[in-house]
């Protein structure tokens, strides 16, 4: 009988070996591809060429346009919520950044979508993304409190006297990423969905705090007043297109 | 043997079998058959370092990494005694002075260390992928290689033809067009050239926690990586280069090769524009900037603390904190950024490729 036994139990392990994992029971989940483009007031961004104005009436072009955005959250008023820790680098340049897939979203009707530009503290650490170009050479100094920078957004403008100068627009340091909250439709209940999202660059200088490069300084990097400004003004550069 | 064992030994051996079965799964034990031809080389990317860019039409292996070193000082490529280690020398981390081009005008010599991480190569980027580099070696101006004398020479020698067999499978160095055979010298010399790695520096040992900078280098440090010096946009750690072009003020106007970037790219807005180079071992590296016109790391620091010239295509960050009337650094400021720098020798890669 023990014999037996054992032949079974051997026969039994064999045999559970081989079978393949059982799937859980499908929950149907969509993908969002959410597409990200870039203007001024307007215009299309054009490399360098002083053809914008901004609200104060500063003439001004742009030669580099990089961030991050991260930590996003699709929410409705019947309790779903989906979040991801997805973060995406974007060069509003470079063609090949401009769009982002986040996968596996629990199926629902969502009506507003949030995200940082910029990084939460819990990431913002040295070194904690992928070693790729593109984050090494976002990387903020650990002299400077380390991390990323969150924005660096260059260019010309002509100063009072009518000179071409530089402006950069850097954002870096915990705390000073921007949340952004828009509001829309965004109908993943039954198939997958592209979100089409349009930074204004001039939002980034319009409200709630008018940024004047003549009064307030062409470069922010490390000067807590103006981040605070540019960070607080970031929360409205984004919208929803169709 | 079978009949040698008792029912219980036979019962006890099907239960390991069966529970070895279990534990593993069934998985699919892959053999992979012992491999012909070249072996891949063990590329180890230094910690920290972005990830390599390998031009997957030149795979690195040992035996092609072999090859490459052996042509690199090696006369035999052309006609005139020159060698690549005449320009790129190890004792200067693979650079030299300048080259003076057929123009006439001068050209500093890259230096050719940790090329697998950068997107492109040369000053004004004009080749997407090192392996192009060589190629312009064969012309006058470089090596004025004799055709048929390099083919006559590379069949005949004693080890080159097993070589370019072990690393490219060719059997018979004369069946080969030139263009083909100036194809796998490139790739032979560019496999070894990205073996060409130094990430252990004094800084890096410093990153590692294995040593202390001094006091003057602490300081260095501080205006390097702060808005003070504002070094580190460009010379992004850890490469210090960050793979891309700016017009650091050099001139007001450029002309012919002082155009720079614009030259491949024919925008405007890329008239004098050069590609960051890294600052890694940069001790030895001198003459500096594209054309060489600093002979000294001193003169280097002058120009950034009070020699900035603006133009339309200026970096924005080179006007910063009003960058154009200087970056006010004392002469111990001075000092301390330059003893800063020199913590970027890798002394073990010098020692290692001492010719």
């Amino acid at each position: 009988m023990k014999k037996y036994f054992i032949v079974v139990l051997c026969g039994l392990l064999t045999i559970a070996s081989c079978r393949k994992d059982e799937k859980p029971p499908e929950v149907i989940k969509n993908a969002l591809t959410i597409k990200l483009s870039t203007v001024v007031d307007g215009l299309q961004l054009s490399p360098d060429t002083i053809i914008y104005k901004n609200t104060a009436g500063n003439l001004y072009g742009i030669s580099r346009l990089e961030y991050y955005i991260s930590d996003f959250t699709l929410s409705n008023n019947t309790g779903d919520v989906y979040k991801s820790d997805i973060v995406k680098y974007v060069n509003g340049f470079d063609a090949t950044t401009l769009d982002l897939d986040i996968f596996n979203i629990k199926a629902a009707n969502y009506s507003s979508i949030e995200f940082n530009i910029g990084l939460d503290s819990s990431i913002n650490i040295s070194n904690s993304l992928p070693l790729n170009s593109q984050n090494v050479n976002m990387a903020w100094p650990d002299m400077m409190g380390g991390g990323y920078h969150f924005l660096k957004l260059e260019g010309k403008y002509l100063n009072d006297s009518n000179e071409k100068y530089g402006f950069a627009m850097h954002l870096g340091s915990n705390n000073y990423h921007t949340r952004v909250k828009l509001n829309g439709s965004i109908n993943l209940s039954e198939q997958n969905q592209i979100l089409n999202l349009r930074m204004d660059v001039n939002k980034w200088f319009a409200a709630p705090n008018l940024y004047n490069f003549n009064i307030q300084g062409p470069y922010s990097m490390g000067i807590d007043s103006l981040m605070t400004k540019i960070k607080e003004n970031g929360q409205y550069v984004f919208t929803i297109q169709p | 043997m079978y009949l040698l064992l008792s029912k219980r030994k036979v019962i006890t051996l099907c239960l390991v079998f069966s529970l070895i079965q279990f534990f593993t799964n069934c998985t699919e034990r892959i053999v992979t058959p012992p491999q012909a031809g070249p072996t891949k080389y063990d590329f180890k990317v230094p910690g920290g370092f972005p990830l390599p860019n390998f031009n997957h039409d030149n795979q690195i292996t040992n035996e092609g990494v072999a090859l490459g070193k052996m042509l690199f000082y090696d006369q035999i490529l052309s006609s005139n005694g020159m060698t690549c280690s005449s320009c790129h020398d190890p004792a200067k981390s693979f650079s030299s002075g300048n080259f003076v081009a057929g123009s006439g005008e001068k050209i500093n010599v890259p230096h050719f260390i940790n090329l697998s991480f950068n997107k492109s190569y040369f000053w004004n980027g004009l080749h997407r992928f090192p392996e192009e580099i060589p190629l312009r070696y064969f012309e006058s101006e470089f090596f004025d290689t004799n055709k048929d004398s390099l083919i006559n020479r590379l069949a005949a020698h004693a080890i080159y033809p097993s070589m370019f067999k072990n690393a490219f499978d060719v059997s018979n160095i004369y069946a080969l067009t030139y263009d083909q055979l100036k194809q796998k010298i490139s790739f032979g010399l560019i496999q070894y050239v990205r073996t060409l790695v130094s990430a252990n520096s004094k800084f890096d040992q410093f990153r590692q926690k294995k040593l202390v900078l001094s006091p003057e280098e602490q300081i260095g440090m501080v205006i390097f990586f702060t808005e003070k010096g504002d070094c580190f946009h460009c010379h992004t750690e850890p490469l210090f280069a960050d793979n891309d072009y700016h017009n650091n003020g050099l001139d007001s106007v450029y002309e012919s090769l002082n155009k720079g970037r614009f030259l491949v790219t024919q925008h405007s807005d890329d008239i004098g524009k050069f590609r960051t180079p890294t600052l890694r071992n940069i001790e030895l590296t001198g003459p500096y900037m594209h054309d060489g016109r600093f002979k000294t790391l001193d003169e280097v620091i002058d120009f950034y603390n009070s020699g900035v010239k603006n133009s339309n295509t200026i970096d924005p960050i080179m006007t910063k904190n009003q960058k154009l009337k200087g970056l006010n650094l004392n002469v111990y400021d001075k000092a301390c950024l330059i003893a800063f720098l020199k913590t970027f020798t890798d002394s073990e890669f010098m020692e290692k490729h001492k010719n």
